[in-house]
């Protein structure tokens, strides 16, 4: 996963650390917490595997009914991982609220998305929806819009968060540094 | 063994001539001293060992090599058991006993969480042997703090969970926070140089960082391997040291650290490596076919040289934006000359190292 840090879907390195991903989700789902060693490299793969697959979903090189099952499924796994790994706990959180926010039909305009795109290209233009309790954007919902736009709709998952979404693998890994929770994530519920 | 050559200007021998190093004035100026004894016995055994190989010209051991190895086994057989005790004020024994460096756990947790190390992590990351320290541990020869640091991280598994006790009639903790006020007390016995084996030292401080739960604990794990390893360099344990009785322990521990190194740079978020291959003087441990660990060492290693490649692209010093990882080594070229089929299931999940880096 980590030999992929600029390359954008269709390469042979986007696609590795995709498989990669999968292949932890697969192992750590199968085998379970107690099937794998106490070493926190366990959660560690699952969480930097959840922030490849929410890529994909991202990058739409997976759909999006595919991404919800997996997204879910990294919920659940690293649900049982933070009752013994502190350092998950907020990488779990949050891709808890990106379940709700997928789940709940918000991202259905994915599924006609643009095909390919850049990670980190900044002229990405996304047809993501605009979360209803965001009241900035609330009247936007479904339409285009450029990664200033996807800026203000994480920001609603994360205040105060320079949310360009090159950054988002940071913030899952930055998150998990700490037992206390910064305060944006208070009104979290896990 | 022969003492050491250096006198004080008093006429008393220099006990110990520093850390053998190249580096170090005191070290070369000691091995000068006994280069100008000719036809010392040291010299001329070890001269007799290397000329039955042929020897690149490069590499011929000059005599102040040929004495470093010697010198190396002396400092190591003087430096690995301090034999004085810290003096400890009233006040700091007292922090030190609520703290609970001192203090040992019961024998139902030793019991139970022991041989749950042995059977999920004594060979997977063969820190010290599992075995023998459940061993010593019933005879009352085990060091307390290195059983402490031991379930403490073994803490975590599910079985572990009815034994998490403190005391014998004590209440049964929640794994994180048994696991916190072990390593609480260990911390500070470290700190306080409780522990006299310098090997045991190293291997408590190797068990201490896979802890990284709460507050900082990435800094704190990042921290603990870095004390692990300075103090494996001050042994010397990453050299050759002919005639060292512990030589297997020692290698295994010193290639477990540097699997920490490598394999757990990016979970504690920081890019440099501690250790340079270059600086490595012990062999590589090959796998061999009825041994499980050197097998399993093996494959952590190549995964170890892999992370280096891997990684290139997130070093500051890195002046491209692009990948280079093209080609990858697959799961089976990694796992050449093991039966990797054959290991233990949860010690191919290991293999989780391996899909961090790479898929196929």
């Amino acid at each position: 996963m980590l030999s992929c840090r600029y390359s954008g879907p269709g390469t042979g390195q986007y696609n590795r650390r995709l498989a990669s991903a999968d292949r932890v989700l697969e192992i750590v789902s199968r085998e379970g917490c107690e099937g794998l060693p106490p070493l926190p490299l366990v959660p560690y793969a699952m969480s930097m595997s959840t922030t490849v697959i929410y890529r994909a979903l991202h990058d739409r090189v997976r759909d999006i009914g595919k991404a919800r099952v997996d997204l879910r499924q990294c919920c659940d796994t690293l649900d049982d991982l933070s009752e013994r790994w502190t350092s998950v706990r907020g990488v779990a959180k949050l891709a808890k609220r990106l379940c709700r926010l997928i789940g709940d039909g918000a991202h259905d305009s994915l599924r006609d998305g643009h095909p390919g795109g850049s990670t980190t290209s900044n002229s990405t233009v996304s047809t993501l929806a605009i979360p209803a309790n965001n009241d900035a954007v609330t009247d936007q919902v479904g339409v285009s819009y450029s990664d200033e736009a996807f800026q203000r709709y994480l920001t609603d998952i994360w205040p105060n968060f320079d949310a360009s979404y090159s950054q988002l693998d940071w913030a899952f890994q930055d998150y998990g540094l700490d037992m206390e929770f910064p305060s944006p994530y208070d009104d979290l519920q896990s | 063994m022969q003492e050491p050559h250096l006198y004080t200007d008093i006429g008393e021998p220099i006990p110990s001539p520093g850390r053998v190093s190249e580096y170090n004035p005191e070290s070369v100026l000691a091995a000068l001293s006994e280069d100008a004894e000719p036809g010392s016995s040291a010299l001329n055994q070890t001269t007799h060992a290397t000329s039955s190989q042929p020897t690149p010209q490069a590499m011929v051991l000059t005599p102040s090599a040929a004495y470093e190895a010697q010198r190396r086994l002396k400092w190591y057989e003087q430096h690995k058991i301090r034999t004085t005790t810290p003096s400890l004020s009233e006040s700091y024994r007292k922090y030190l006993e609520e703290e609970g460096a001192f203090a040992s756990l019961p024998k139902t947790t030793t019991d139970a969480l022991l041989p749950l190390y042995i059977s999920t992590l004594n060979d997977l990351t063969p820190i010290t042997d599992g075995a023998a320290v459940f061993r010593d541990h019933s005879n009352g020869q085990a060091s307390i703090y290195l059983v402490r640091a031991i379930c403490l991280v073994v803490c975590k598994i599910k079985h572990a969970a009815p034994f998490l006790r403190l005391t014998d009639h004590g209440p049964l903790h929640e794994p994180l926070e048994f696991a916190s006020k072990l390593l609480a007390g260990l911390d500070a016995a470290i700190k306080a140089g409780l522990e006299p084996n310098r090997i045991i030292k190293i291997q408590i401080l190797a068990l201490m960082h896979l802890h990284n739960d709460g507050l900082a604990g990435v800094d704190r794990a990042s921290s603990f391997l870095s004390q692990a390893i300075c103090e494996a360099w001050s042994m010397c344990i990453h050299l050759k040291i002919p005639g060292n009785s512990d030589n297997d322990e020692c290698k295994y521990l010193w290639w477990s650290l540097r699997n920490f190194d490598r394999l757990g740079k990016p979970i504690m978020a920081a890019a440099p490596f501690f250790i340079d291959d270059a600086d490595i003087g012990v062999e590589r441990i090959i796998p061999k076919r009825d041994d499980y660990r050197s097998q399993i060492m093996a494959v952590s290693l190549a995964l170890g040289d892999l992370m280096t490649t891997a990684t290139r692209a997130y070093k500051a010093g890195a002046t491209t934006a692009v990948d280079s990882c093209w080609d990858f080594p697959s799961l089976s070229e990694i796992t050449s000359g093991s039966n990797f089929d054959q290991f233990h299931m949860s010690h191919r999940g290991k293999t989780l190292a391996d899909l961090t880096l790479q898929s196929t």
